[in-house]
């Protein structure tokens, strides 16, 4: 289940003011309200006469004129009061009128004050959440373009690293290769009859640096002798461990041009 | 629309592709230099299966011929792990480990005529370690053994007094096979002893000897002075000059008949005498015409060229391979240089540049290189220069060294040197690793002049 | 040589034989009888003292040429004894020193137009055999030079270079190379 923010945040909003108006209406009751003791007193009368008139409606008849000659008297002195009451509650309500216009003039400028509050803090939401919405936005770029940057520079580092690799990787074979050469160069003697002569070998190593082979691709077959009885001569030729160093290292061509 | 992710992976898959096929490429490495050291050999002593004793040691020549070319170093006897006279005997990892890379194994029978068969195998023990000495190959679509590991086998059937010069030619056999070049151990050198005139009446001897010294063998004695011997091309005659008459003449003579004819007997010097590549022609120096000359003569017609015109010193000439040019020594720039007179255009170079003087300079076989005496700080010494210019490499350090003279495969120099007073021969390789000194003779030796190849 | 004993010989024993025959002369007694004989013996001693003037005139005169051949023979003994000048090295050119020699050579080959040299021209064991040839010609030549400008014929004079190959003195030494870079007059 998932709450709408902003809902939330409205219906939260509105309880407020509803609680704040309900508040400031009991705050601001005026003492006048006070004479509405008087009126559970015509509540009682309804309810008698209606009690009476089930039980005992002779009673009720001598009563009734009793009650109708009191109830004159009582309807006079209710007149009255009514009148007064009426007057009162007249005066009451143009008073509780005026109260509740200015109360109302009140609530209302409240209500302006608070509608405009409102309008304001919406506004002032809506600019939040718009200014909210517009950094997320922005952040929400920005991220993408750090994730990007961030990706760029993974690649980037990728590569790097690949390069740093096979850049490595070269470095060892470049060693190899030199250990190599004059692991094998060690064992040709230099002969000023092999001048201007030359023997291509190909070599094949195990992983190990174990001499598995050796075949003559051509040249002067003296020479091939000496060459190929170089590479015999070490059985083991230093090999990396690295498999792809040593990838690029079991196959030579060996060229001796003296 | 192209997804650019699907696209990377597979570029990153194709990578993970190619990449294997990257690693496949052969590694390449080129060596171009080798070590300054010699090969290891072992010439194991051929076993004698006659009785009786053996008329000579074959291998003690093979021994020495290889460690004298400088090139080799041969296993020594006591050293040896067996002594096998067959491939079939030998232990290859045992030779192996000795360092030797070639071993060369024999054996000498006699024959029911008197004569003596003698048989050699050279096995390459390296090689025969990898295959065990049972390599197989196709041939004909059969597969054989092919014993690869035996570089070469061969026989033959030789006299008694042969048993020298057939180690000779065993090393020439085993020194071609192990370095592709022709051997030169069965060339000889003719040369000059100079006696003590007190005790000799014919002081002055020309004599021939194998390349090692060895059967030496005069060709002629005199009281006076005996010169600058050269061979013919084909190797049977000598031109030299000679004093007998009391003033230099110019003489070729037959080795193998010792039949001579004088040649030239012209008023002043009669000099350095050296044959053409032709054989037809021989350069030489005369005075005749009031200074030091080069000239060419033909030899059938006896017809003289003159090459040189200066008032200064030209002498010693020597021909470029071609025959087309003589090198010669000139004192036209002050001190004798070497120069290149080139005979159709009669157009003169100079060609050395470096040291107080350069004398008596003669071509390497191969055309490329010169070796001259040179003089540094009033040092003679032996040393070469490219023909075609560069700097000079001094290859002796002995002393007062003069009369180089080339062997017929370029591989070594013998030249006159003085040691502990005396004239002797010496031997350097033309790179000037290797030094020998021949035996000493009873007298001062000098003029070596190394045959071409004879047989 | 053996003239030269044969002519020793007769420079002696001639005068003698004449001394000898000079003692016999005439007698007292016999003078008369001598006189014919006298005239005769005059006569005939005139004729052989003559013969013997003669003979000792040609005696006298053999005697003179064999005393000059002797003096000849003399002073080229002492020149055969300072024959030899010396070089500089890789140089061929008469040093000053060796002047007064060559000009004593140079006066007895003027006055001797019959006598001939050899001029040898040597060098020491440095350089090659064959440049040291020619350079040995050179300094021949420049003896043979020197004895032509002090007028000497060409005729009497022929020069041939043994280079390196003939050396006075063996060995690499300062002293044997000095001793070695020579030209030498040599007689015939």
């Amino acid at each position: 289940m998932k709450f709408d923010p902003a809902l939330a945040k409205s219906f939260g909003l509105h309880s407020v003011i509803i609680a704040l108006l309900l508040i400031s209406v009991n705050f601001t009751a005026d003492p006048i309200a006070m004479p509405v003791q008087n009126v559970p007193v015509i509540e009682a009368t309804f309810i008698d006469a209606q009690a009476i008139a089930d039980k005992k409606k002779e009673d009720e008849r001598i009563l009734a004129e009793q009650k109708r000659i009191e109830d004159q008297k009582r309807a006079q002195q209710r007149k009255a009061a009514d009148a007064k009451r009426r007057a009162e509650a007249k005066r009451k309500a143009e008073k509780a009128a005026k109260d509740k216009r200015l109360k109302e003039q009140k609530r209302q400028q409240e209500l302006k004050r608070k509608a405009a509050q409102e309008a304001k803090r919406k506004r002032e939401l809506e600019e939040a959440n718009k200014r909210k919405a517009e950094a997320a936005k922005k952040q929400k770029e920005l991220d993408r373009l750090q994730e990007e940057q961030l990706e760029a520079e993974r690649r980037e580092q990728a590569a790097r690293r690949n390069q740093q690799r096979n850049q490595q990787i070269l470095n060892d074979v470049e060693r190899y290769r030199a250990e190599i050469y004059s692991r094998i160069q060690r064992h040709i003697i230099d002969d000023p009859a092999f001048k201007g002569k030359e023997c291509r070998l190909n070599i094949k190593l195990a992983s190990t640096g174990l001499v598995i082979k050796v075949s003559t691709l051509g040249g002067d077959p003296a020479l091939c002798r000496v060459a190929e009885n170089a590479v015999v001569r070490e059985e083991k030729l230093p090999v990396s461990d690295d498999p792809a160093v040593y990838e690029k290292l079991k196959n030579i061509n060996l060229t001796v041009k003296l | 629309m192209i997804d650019i992710r699907k696209v990377a992976q597979g570029v990153v898959l194709m990578c993970g592709l190619f990449a294997p096929l990257l690693a496949n490429a052969a590694l390449e490495i080129v060596i171009t230099e080798g070590v300054d050291s010699a090969r290891p050999v072992a010439i194991v002593p051929f076993k004698w299966k006659g009785s009786g004793a053996l008329p000579g040691e074959i291998s003690d020549v093979i021994n020495a011929d290889l460690r004298r070319s400088g090139k080799f170093n041969p296993v020594n006897t006591a050293n040896m792990p067996q002594y096998p006279s067959t491939d079939s005997e030998v232990n290859y990892s045992a030779w192996a480990s000795t360092g030797a890379d070639t071993i060369v194994v024999g054996s000498i029978s006699d024959t029911p005529s008197g004569q003596y068969e003698v048989k050699f195998e050279i096995i390459d023990v390296l090689r025969a370690q990898v295959t065990n000495g049972k390599s197989k190959s196709l041939q004909n679509g059969n597969l054989v053994l092919s014993e690869d590991h035996i570089i070469d086998s061969r026989k033959a059937i030789i006299n008694a007094q042969d048993f020298r010069q057939h180690g000779h030619r065993i090393s020439d056999v085993i020194y071609e096979k192990l370095t592709g070049t022709r051997g030169a151990f069965l060339t000889r050198i003719a040369y000059v002893i100079v006696r003590d005139s007190k005790v000799y009446d014919l002081p002055f001897q020309l004599v021939i000897a194998d390349y090692d010294g060895e059967n030496e063998t005069r060709l002629l004695s005199s009281p006076e002075p005996l010169m600058s011997p050269s061979w013919s091309p084909d190797g049977e005659s000598l031109a030299y000059v000679s004093f007998e008459n009391r003033r230099p003449q110019i003489y070729i003579q037959n080795i193998y008949t010792t039949k001579r004819t004088k040649l030239t007997d012209f008023p002043g010097i009669n000099g350095s005498p050296v044959f053409s590549p032709d054989g037809k022609q021989l350069a030489m120096v005369l005075s005749k015409d009031g200074n030091s000359e080069i000239y060419t003569m033909d030899i059938a017609s006896k017809q003289l060229r003159r090459i040189t015109r200066n008032r200064n010193i030209d002498t010693e000439p020597s021909w470029t391979p071609d025959g087309k040019s003589l090198l010669f020594t000139s004192e036209r720039g002050g001190k004798p240089q070497i120069y290149r007179v080139n005979l159709e255009t009669g157009k003169i170079r100079r060609q050395t540049f470096e040291g107080e003087m350069n004398l008596g300079a003669t071509i390497a076989p191969d055309g490329q290189d010169m070796v001259l005496v040179n003089r540094t700080r009033g040092k003679y010494h032996i040393a070469k220069q490219a023909l075609e210019g560069g700097a000079i490499q001094v290859l002796t350090r002995t002393d007062l060294d003069e009369s180089p003279s080339i062997a017929p495969n370029g591989s070594m120099i013998i030249y006159s040197t003085l040691y502990n007073g005396t004239q002797v021969l010496s031997l350097v390789s033309l790179d000037g690793r290797f030094k020998a000194r021949l035996p000493a003779a009873n007298g001062q030796v000098k003029s070596p002049s190394w045959s071409p190849y004879l047989f | 040589m053996q003239l030269n004993k044969i002519m020793k010989t007769l420079v002696i024993a001639i005068p003698m034989v004449t001394m000898v025959a000079c003692k016999s002369g005439p007698t007292e007694a016999e003078l008369e009888a001598e006189r014919n004989r006298e005239a005769q013996a005059q006569q005939q001693a005139a004729a052989e003292a003559q013969a013997a003037e003669e003979a000792r005139v040609k005696v006298e005169a053999a005697a003179r040429a064999s005393r000059a051949a002797e003096i000849v023979e003399q002073e080229k003994q002492a020149l055969i004894n300072d024959q030899t000048v010396y070089f500089e090295f890789d140089r061929s050119s008469v040093k000053a020193e060796f002047y007064p020699i060559l000009d004593k050579h140079a006066a007895f080959l003027v006055k001797n137009p019959s006598q001939t040299v050899v001029i040898e021209g040597h060098c020491d064991s440095r350089g090659t055999p064959e440049y040291n040839i020619a350079l040995g010609e050179r300094r021949a030549q420049s003896v043979e030079t020197y004895l032509r400008n002090q007028g000497v014929s060409s005729s009497q004079i022929s020069v041939v270079s043994y280079g390196e190959e003939k050396p006075v003195v063996s060995g690499a030494t300062e002293y044997a190379f000095a001793q070695n870079r020579r030209g030498i007059v040599r007689y015939n």
